[in-house]
């Protein structure tokens, strides 16, 4: 489906949309605007009034650490809504922004609550999308806490080719991102985020490009991560469904 | 700010730094060093024996700086 829009994508995950609700969406989706890496689109404290879509590119949840450093805790990628709590929670408790270039679509409060009041499976996929982030959060931090550096590095590359292959969006290189940018993602430092990905290179299984890396065969870097995308909840990957 | 280079020797292999990273100074880059040395040889344990881990500082001539090692002497008894 070429044509269809990435949020409709997306959420089509979730489960079947009628051509009213992919229209609504398409209405939604309409006119992208462009920014460049490594800018913010909230900051905590805000109470913005409308909540992002991430049309392409590659955005981050982040929180600023007392000494200055910064813990990425979720990576958003095209057909995923930033913030969508943050229509019902007001009050941002963390950061928003890019990592790398990307086009955004900004869907004020009251579009989202007619989405959610007026057209049920857009609701019940909207609602989906909440439970996937939940899940991948669970994920993330079983990953911190317990798994290697190495297997951690290997299965957040695994959920990315994952999530991007889901919307179509899956291309040659894998992820656009620094040593400094994975180490906030994993929890360790740059250095140590170096050392991993070097070995997850010797190993053959990444190939690394300046600041982006591909994945050669992605089902020898699953087993390696030992890696089971079910916590993404992707109707291709459900029996039968 | 001033780039250093952090190559890492991790029993056989060797990971050569060809980015960098942006550091203050000497001091913010010893720290650096000695940050990372127990995470990367906590990768390796208890699976690869002898553990050792040396991390060598390179400055933005790519002159070694510093160099710091962590080993593991294990005996039974």
């Amino acid at each position: 489906m070429p044509d269809t829009n990435i949020l409709a994508q997306k959420l089509q995950n979730a489960g079947p949309l009628d051509p009213a609700d992919i229209a609504r969406l398409d209405e939604v989706v309409s006119e992208p605007y462009e920014l460049g890496p490594r800018e913010d689109l909230i900051t905590h404290g805000d109470d913005p009034e409308y909540v992002n879509l991430v049309v392409s590119g590659m955005v981050c949840r982040y929180k600023v650490l007392p000494d200055g450093g910064r813990a990425i805790v979720a990576l958003m990628l095209p057909g995923d809504i930033c913030d969508l709590h943050v229509a019902i929670l007001g009050r941002m408790d963390h950061s928003i922004g890019t990592l790398t270039d990307c086009r955004l679509v900004k869907i004020p409060r009251r579009t989202i609550e007619d989405l959610l009041d007026n057209h049920p499976r857009i609701r019940r996929a909207l609602f989906w999308s909440t439970l996937v982030d939940e899940a991948i959060l669970r994920e993330w931090l079983v990953n911190m806490g317990r798994r290697r550096s190495d297997h951690q590095m290997a299965h957040l590359f695994c959920e990315v080719h994952m999530r991007l292959s889901a919307v179509n969006e899956m291309h040659d290189a894998l992820m656009p991102l620094t040593q400094e940018e994975l180490g906030d993602i994993l929890g360790i430092s740059s250095v140590h985020a170096q050392r991993v990905l070097s070995g997850l290179r010797q190993k053959g299984l990444v190939t690394v490009q300046g600041s982006r890396v591909a994945v050669p065969d992605i089902d020898k870097l699953c087993e390696f991560a030992e890696f089971d995308g079910d916590y993404l909840h992707l109707r291709d990957t459900q029996d039968g469904t | 700010m001033r780039l250093f280079y952090f190559d890492i020797r991790d029993g056989a292999s060797v990971s050569r730094d060809t980015t960098g990273t942006r550091l203050a100074d000497l001091e913010a880059a010893r720290h650096e060093a000695l940050s990372v040395l127990a995470p990367i040889a906590g990768d390796a344990l208890p699976d690869d024996t002898p553990c050792s881990v040396t991390v060598t500082v390179r400055d933005e001539d790519r002159q070694p700086v510093f160099h710091a090692s962590l080993a593991l002497v294990e005996d039974w008894i």
